[in-house]
């Protein structure tokens, strides 16, 4: 880069700070706040632009900044209280003007192509200025004379074509002398005032790069000290163990500074929005206030950069869609002026940026259409979102709901790129909305990328870092402790009731594969103590057990490769004091690896497992299961399967009407009948227990939602799988299981529902069943494999309804050695799940399709992942169908297309 | 694949008994073996990270890569190499010479050459006494650290 070349960026960046503060100035100025400081500030930033810029020959922005601040002139010697709008507002199109002639010139195009507009834009300048003039002579007629030497001003540089010019010309002329004279005495002047309070001198200019090197030095300086501190003990040493505290107080204080240096208050970027928002506001012909509160929160530059042009995008994107005009404000009951706050505020070691507005908010209806509109989601795929998974479509690519792409927004990039931009930097973005009230998208971003506040942990020797973003807290679990606290084992999994709760555990050890999950419990039960980290992360808490907590700091986010991401378990690295280095756990990855049960072994281990060990059939026959609790009129707690809970929800008493006697609520474009669990189970009710809401689950069978309207929603619960069915003093029960020393009744939710589809005619016809068993001579042989017991309970139950001789197998493993031991083809039809343990079922569809005697027969996929791209890799690995579970009609005549 | 006659340099080095170079300008700086932080979970290639003066580097057993008996040398080295912006350690038996050899000495890898490694070199010269394989550092870094896509 040559000189001129630097000395030119140099005066771009100087520019850029000069129009920043010009527009807050003029913001300040048209909320009428301002003060003589402000107009003076104002003046001089003008003076200074319009020396620089024709210091570098760029005469339009030179000839601009120079009309604007002689049309200052009165204002800052005079009354500066009566500003006229259409002059404020010819210096913000002015000020606009020259922003957009910066922006030719940073593009290498130079001034000329925007002559037109400099000139349109200089006119219109002075025709304002003419204008409020002529009040300001009528107002202050000892300022006439300077007012005149402006305009005469103008008139010499010939800016002006407008007649009203030529008339002030004559005035002009007749003080050219004095002129002359007056811009010297001022010029000393305002150079003065420069130098004493004009910010930009206190600062210099340095590059980020110099900084983030100067950052990296600093954390070599800290490694360094801290072994200097360390041999300093060993010496003994009086006068070097001294030096060593000094060294390591300078040291801490330089590292303190030189974050500093990163930081900027966020008010830096956020105050341009005033000007912004103004813009829009005026284009659309709309009211728009725009509060900032916090403006003086600090976040690292580089972040700041990051955030600014997501920001404007929100904020565009309010003005526009989510501001009404001011007519519709009127008619809803609102203020004529709509609201935009920008709230900013540390926490959690997060920068929270909030946008609301008391705009319409988000048009879910619409958003629905536009979606399918789009090819993006089926409608059956919309009507099982939240109205948060619904707004969380505006994020996805290509989507806009503006019905006109107007010059403010919507032009097809939008809030995807906002969140992919705040993703990037490791933000989240939210966004709630309420229907005519307005919405708010809440920003968090981390202080910087590069310094995390952790706290660092032993698993065996080595050292990992876990932000303190995820961290909720540390329980310590003493063994034979008085107060009762104890690490429990529910099918071998660790747990701990924390207040209450049942909060699961993971054994780090466990998660980094040092550790096999059938040791947990012993190593768990021979440590004196347990140290549990308690995270949260997406959605999800959990324990994570660790050796030893060792201390919390600031750690240095370093760049490792890409590679180790991938593991789902190490969001990143960092050096130690002692210059080791340490991984930084991914608590969402340990969150999703652990909970979600995900099994990280390959193939070919779970099959060498598998063979070792014949008990693990029996083990997984005793698999835990998930129940959804809620309570009824009958005392105690009842429950269903969760795996069938499609949605809860909660309705109001207004919203429930009546097809016949029968209870509906519209629910999503279609009606949704209520069963009313009291009803079904001939449950007495209660007295006072009328509410104003009505929770219902709604529960899907055989593609047709049931709400089931209960008294309330409890709990979610893992239940050991076996159910006691010797109890069952009522028909649509299932059985008792016992948790935490309660017995819950499991009701038997599809009976209820079969028995209510009858009444509603959604009945499958015998006619179907028995065609069927005519059709086939002798009684086929069905093999199922599914790992839920659940499922595998109902699958079965209607397959021996329809007349097959059924063998089960808890997984693919099972199911393949049940099929290679049987010497001749036994199976006619194989009806499998997708997803199982220790072979799922496309690994099964594959090895069956590969033994010849099974080449043709016909296999199934009933499954709950039911995406076309699963479905498309079903039929690649050998599915005949690929079909969703418990949808029993479509099963069965599957089945006969197939078998008939 | 038709190489020129320009003489080119290559960084050499040995792992169990074999000689592999890589181009002399991608090689940052040769060191004994530094502490090196285990990866848990990650495939044994995969020797773990190295703090290298506040960079963090990537450390590769070669061995491992290439399937090679690892009948490990007592004392074993470093080459780091910077690779679009990520730093590799390559973990080696014994740093020999930077030799330059001629264009015309190479060749393609042989197909006898089981594919998985076939890909992780550019070919082979043929210097007096010895086969000097020319790693493919950008394939390796591809494969090792994820970054294709």
């Amino acid at each position: 880069m040559n000189a001129i070349d630097s000395a030119l960026n140099e005066f771009m960046a100087e520019c850029q700070e000069i129009l920043d503060r010009v527009g807050q100035s003029l913001s300040i100025i048209e909320a009428g706040k301002h003060d003589q400081l402000i107009v003076g500030s104002l003046y001089r930033d003008m003076h200074t632009l319009k020396g620089t810029a024709q210091l570098f020959g760029f005469s339009f922005i030179g000839n601009l900044a120079h009309a604007m601040e002689s049309s200052l002139e009165p204002l800052r010697k005079g009354n500066t209280k009566n500003i006229d709008v259409t002059f404020l507002s010819a210096l913000f199109d002015s000020t606009q003007l020259i922003e957009k002639i910066f922006e030719s010139i940073r593009e290498g195009k130079g001034e000329l192509p925007l002559k037109a507009e400099f000139e349109r834009g200089i006119s219109n300048l002075v025709n304002s200025i003419t204008f409020g003039m002529n009040k300001e002579i009528n107002l202050n007629s000892d300022h006439d004379a300077e007012c005149s030497l402006s305009l005469d001003f103008l008139k010499e540089r010939e800016f002006a074509s407008k007649p009203e010019v030529k008339v002030l010309k004559v005035i002009g002329s007749e003080k050219n002398a004095e002129k002359e004279e007056y811009m010297d005495t001022e010029k000393v002047e305002t150079r003065k005032d420069v130098s004493s309070d004009n910010q930009s001198d206190s600062t210099i200019r340095v590059s980020v790069h110099v900084l983030d090197k100067l950052m990296n030095l600093v954390g070599e300086l800290v490694l360094v000290r801290n072994q200097v501190l360390q041999f300093s003990q060993k010496v003994e040493d009086l006068e070097f163990l001294n030096l060593g505290q000094n060294l390591n107080m300078v040291t801490t204080d330089l590292q303190a500074e030189v974050m500093r240096t990163r930081m900027q208050p966020i008010g830096s970027i956020v105050g341009k929005f005033q000007r912004v928002v103004r813009d829009i506001a005026n284009t659309l012909a709309k009211k728009i206030e725009i509060h900032i509160q916090g403006s003086e929160t600090e976040v690292d530059k580089t972040l700041l950069e990051a955030v600014k042009d997501p920001l404007t995008h929100i904020i565009r994107n309010s003005c526009d869609h989510g501001i009404e005009s001011p007519a519709e404000r009127k008619k809803n009951g609102k203020p004529e002026a709509g609201t935009i706050s920008i709230k900013a505020y540390h926490e959690g070691g997060q920068v929270v940026i909030e946008i609301s507005d008391d705009g319409k908010g988000l048009n879910l209806a619409k958003i629905s259409q536009k979606a399918i509109e789009r090819g993006l989601f089926t409608k059956d795929q919309l009507d099982r979102m939240s109205e948060r998974e619904l707004s969380g479509i505006i994020f996805m690519a290509g989507f806009s709901t503006a019905d006109q792409v107007s010059a403010v927004s919507g032009r097809g990039v939008g809030m995807d790129v906002v969140k992919t931009n705040i993703e990037k930097i490791g933000g989240t973005i939210d966004i709630s909305s309420v229907a005519n009230k307005g919405m708010r998208i809440s920003l968090r971003i981390p202080l910087t990328l590069a310094i995390v506040p952790a706290m660092i942990i032993r698993s065996g020797v080595e050292k990992f870092a876990i932000p303190q973003v995820k961290l909720v807290e540390l329980v310590r679990v003493e063994k034979g402790s008085e107060g009762g606290q104890k690490i429990e084992f529910l099918h071998g999994r660790p747990m701990l009731r924390l207040r209450g709760h049942l909060l699961p555990l993971v054994h780090l050890k466990e998660s980094l594969g040092d550790l096999e999950a059938k040791n947990v419990e012993a190593e768990i039960l021979s440590a004196d103590a347990s140290n549990v980290v308690v995270l949260h992360s997406d959605g999800v808490s959990f324990g994570l057990v660790v050796d030893d907590i060792l201390d919390t700091g600031d750690i240095v986010v370093k760049p490792v490769g890409q590679f180790i991401k991938t593991l789902e378990t190490f969001a990143g690295a960092t050096i130690m004091g002692d210059g080791s280095v340490a991984l930084i756990l991914d608590v969402a990855g340990l969150a999703k690896r652990s909970v979600g049960e995900k099994d990280v072994k390959s193939e070919s281990q779970r099959m060498s497992d598998w063979l070792n060990s014949d008990q693990n059939i029996k083990a997984k026959k005793e698999e835990s299961q998930d129940f959804l609790l809620f309570e009824t009129n009958a005392k105690g707690k009842y429950a269903l399967p969760l795996c069938l809970v499609h949605r809860l929800e909660e309705f109001s008493l207004s919203q429930v009407e009546y097809s016949g006697t029968q209870k509906v609520i519209r629910y999503r474009n279609s009606i949704l009948p209520i069963i009313t669990i009291n009803n079904a189970l001939d449950l007495h009710k209660l007295p006072n227990s009328d509410t104003s809401t009505v929770p219902v689950i709604v529960v899907q069978k055989n593609s047709r939602s049931y709400g089931i309207e209960v008294n309330g929603i409890l709990d979610v619960v893992s239940i050991d799988g076996l159910i006691d069915d010797n109890i069952r003093d009522r028909k649509g029960i299932m059985g008792s299981a016992i948790h935490h020393d309660e017995v819950i009744v499991v009701v038997d939710i599809l009976n209820i529902i079969d028995s209510e589809a009858k009444r509603l005619g959604h009945e499958i016809t015998a006619s179907e069943i028995s065609r069927t068993k005519m059709n086939s001579s002798r009684v086929l042989k069905v093999l199922l494999a599914e790992d839920t017991p659940f499922f595998r309970k109902q699958i079965l139950k209607f397959l021996e309804k329809c007349g097959f001789q059924v063998t089960v197998a808890n997984d693919g493993l099972e199911a393949l050695k049940l099929i290679k031991d049987s010497a001749e083809h036994v199976f006619d039809l194989v009806v499998s799940d997708i997803e199982m343990p220790n072979m799922d079922g496309l690994t099964l569809a594959r090895s069956i399709r590969e033994l010849e005697r099974y080449k043709l027969t016909p296999l199934i996929a009933v499954t709950s992942k039911f995406k076309q791209r699963d479905r498309e890799e079903g039929e690649r690995a050998g599915f005949n169908r690929y079909l969703e579970k418990l949808d029993e009609e479509v099963l069965l005549s599957e089945i006969n297309n197939l078998v008939g | 694949m038709k190489h020129s006659d320009e003489k080119k340099l290559y960084s050499t080095f040995r792992i169990a008994g074999r000689l592999y170079g890589i181009d002399v300008m991608s090689v940052q700086e040769v060191t004994k073996s530094l502490p090196c932080t285990r990866v848990p979970l990650a495939p044994k290639y995969f020797r773990g990270l190295i703090n290298l003066r506040g960079q963090i580097a990537t450390a590769i057993e070669l061995k491992e890569l290439f399937d090679l008996s690892s009948a490990s040398a007592k004392e074993t080295m470093s080459v780091f190499c910077e690779i679009k912006g990520s730093l590799l350690s390559l973990i080696v038996d014994e740093i020999c010479d930077v030799v330059e050899v001629d264009g015309s000495s190479f060749e393609d890898i042989p197909d006898t050459v089981p594919k998985k490694i076939r890909s992780l070199m550019s070919g082979v010269y043929k210097i007096p006494g010895d086969l000097l394989s020319i790693l493919e550092v950008d394939k390796i870094t591809e494969i090792v650290l994820g970054t294709k896509k």
